[in-house]
């Protein structure tokens, strides 16, 4: 069986790589929480290439302007079509930011609209239970970005499952750090990254 | 010395004997001579034959004959009748055989071998026909009146109707891609799944599971249970389940789970590298990591690769079970050319179709779906006709040296009397 391998999309657009250290941080937490076999290294795929096929999970984050290349718009569709999970985060948590306008005109594009999920939305249970919504990251309650604590995600469905979920709420700044550090946090604050990865394994 | 009328009565006896001599040699003779039937003329010929048995009879056909004449002939061959056949064009095989899908859609698959010029009918009309001869299927929703007509007759399969059956199938395994894309593969066939992915398994399975999943396993509703790994959390009585007539499938590794150790069809004996870039062949699967496996005693192989078995199904009681020794299976649906996603999907329900059982029994056949094969079952193969020299007898030696002797009787008489 292969294992689960963490997937950092590159786009031609905009800061792909602006959170390198968010792969090892989910993949260390995947090995904590769970049994899934895990590759012990993510893997950067270029958005319009044929090698996205063979991962069904994919993470793209950035701060600037998103534009999609015809070839990465169609990539990305016919990889949500077969089946693949895109975890889109807004690096700025900002919802009048250039990330956010942009891609989400082009996720809209490709994937149609994107909803607010409901709180009871069996991703917030896939795993880690979250009754009330996405948890919130510490950028948000800093009042950092557009000083808004953003209680949802955003979803577009294919065939009655989620296959974008996206967010405002910086979890590219939250995760971003050597996954040894996690011994100085109380709760570690990765947690809601297993249930995005088991609810992508799951549904 | 006998008297004068003594010896005329002596000699019209003896020739009286010749006679009756040579007239049962002239009847034993005809009775014994092949009488030659054309396709043409069933009903009176087989009528006539049975009426007045006869030790042998030839049949000549330009056509296949259908099952009435047949089961006639096979009559007549049980009550002594030495029947044979010979056709003087080629009989062109045909057939048709008509089998429900077994799948959430329902529906029925047609399989016809057709010559040049073949229609397929069913009560609406026709539905099509040979340009080119060959095995041909289709999809329909009704087998009613399917028939497939040629010039050398008519194959009717054994009414079938789509059966009814359990839509349920359960999907267990470790989470992971495998897992979740057969789920899903068979949702989108319009199977019901309950899916059952341990996502932690210590110090207690922890998982994602559906709330149908919670269920004990039941025939009446769950068609079968797809086991993806030998790590998957096996569900209580899985055996008896299949022993019930519930289906399941051990996937990948699967044969090697505890749990069907004491029913699995085959045993897990070494690994059978992929193929790259075979996706995009005629052979997809070719592109899997397999599992060669050993089939058991009663088992029977699905699916070969080369030498190496890979697929393997037996029967457990009322179900079946099968192992499916192919990994990451998904890559055909992810990864594969146009139109993976439909053919990984239909390969899959087909799969569990096939270890599913049917609801509803298939009617008495009534039909005449492989003419062609059930003439040679029935009757063998044809023989050069020979009539006369295959089927001529010897006449009877004891009234032939009868006959003589009394012939010679009244001659002597008559000689020892002057006359002539």
């Amino acid at each position: 069986m292969s294992p689960f391998t963490f997937v950092t999309l590159q786009y031609d657009s905009g800061d792909w790589d602006s959170a390198p250290l968010v792969a090892a941080n989910v993949i260390d937490s995947l090995a904590r929480y769970t049994n899934l076999e895990v590759a012990p290294a993510g893997r950067v795929v270029a958005l319009g290439s044929p090698e996205l096929l063979a991962y069904p999970f994919a993470f793209l984050t950035g701060h600037l302007p998103v534009r999609f290349t015809a070839q990465e718009r169609a990539g990305l569709r016919t990889w949500l079509d077969r089946g693949g999970f895109l975890f889109v985060d807004d690096h700025n948590h900002d919802v009048d930011g250039m990330f956010h306008k942009t891609a989400m005109e082009e996720l809209a594009a490709v994937a149609g609209p994107l909803p607010k999920l409901a709180t009871n939305h069996p991703l917030y249970r896939a795993h880690f239970r979250w009754p009330d919504g996405p948890p919130n990251t510490s950028h948000e309650l800093n009042g950092w970005g557009d000083n808004l604590v953003h209680d949802y995600l955003r979803g577009a469905t294919r065939g009655g499952r989620l296959a974008v979920c996206y967010s405002n709420k910086d979890y590219s700044s939250e995760w971003n750090f050597h996954p040894d550090n996690k011994r100085f946090y109380a709760i570690d604050n990765t947690r809601f990254a297993v249930n995005l990865v088991v609810y992508a394994l799951t549904h | 010395m006998r008297s004068r009328t003594e010896r005329r009565w002596l000699e019209r006896a003896a020739q009286g004997i010749a006679l009756v001599c040579i007239a049962l040699l002239a009847v034993g003779e005809r009775a014994a001579a092949p009488r030659s039937v054309r396709g043409d003329a069933w009903s009176d010929a087989l009528g006539a034959a049975t009426r007045l048995p006869l030790p042998a009879l030839d049949v000549t056909v330009d056509a296949i004959p259908g099952p009435v004449e047949r089961a006639w002939l096979v009559a007549l061959r049980g009550a002594g009748t030495a029947v044979r056949w010979h056709a003087p064009t080629v009989l062109s095989p045909f057939a048709m055989t008509l089998d429900p899908l077994g799948t959430p859609g329902g529906g029925l698959t047609w399989r016809a071998l057709a010559p040049r010029g073949a229609a397929v009918r069913d009560t609406a009309g026709e539905l099509w026909k040979a340009s080119e001869g060959g095995p041909v299927e289709a999809t329909v929703v009704s087998g009613a009146g399917l028939a497939l007509e040629t010039a050398h007759g008519t194959a009717r399969p054994p009414g079938v109707e789509s059966p009814l059956i359990a839509r349920r199938v359960r999907v267990v395994g470790r989470a992971g891609w495998e897992a979740r894309f057969v789920a899903e593969a068979l949702r989108t066939a319009g199977w019901t799944v309950e899916s059952d992915f341990m996502v932690t398994m210590t110090p207690a399975p922890v998982g994602v599971r559906s709330a149908s999943a919670r269920t004990a396993l039941d025939t009446a509703t769950h068609a079968a249970v797809v086991l993806v790994g030998r790590d998957a959390v096996a569900p209580p009585r899985l055996g008896e389940f299949l022993r019930a007539g519930g289906g399941v499938i051990l996937l990948g590794d699967a044969a090697r789970h505890p749990a069907a150790a004491a029913w699995t069809p085959a045993t897990v004996v070494g690994a059978s590298p992929p193929l790259p870039g075979a996706l995009a062949s005629s052979s997809p699967r070719r592109a899997f990591m397999g599992w060669r496996l050993r089939p058991g005693d009663d088992a029977v192989v699905i699916e070969r690769r080369e030498a190496d078995a890979l697929v393997v199904a037996r029967r457990e009681g009322l179900g079946r079970a099968m192992v499916v020794g192919y990994e990451d299976t998904w890559r055909w649906q992810l990864e594969g050319p146009e139109g993976s996603s439909a053919r990984y999907s239909a390969w899959w329900t087909a799969l569990v179709a096939s270890v599913s059982r049917a609801g509803v029994t298939s009617p008495a056949p009534a039909g005449d779906p492989v003419p062609l094969a059930a003439w040679f079952a029935a009757l063998g193969g044809p023989e050069a006709v020979r009539a006369t020299e295959a089927l001529a007898r010897p006449a009877d030696p004891w009234l032939l040296g009868g006959a003589l002797l009394s012939l010679v009787v009244a001659w002597l008489s008559r000689r020892l009397r002057g006359l002539p």
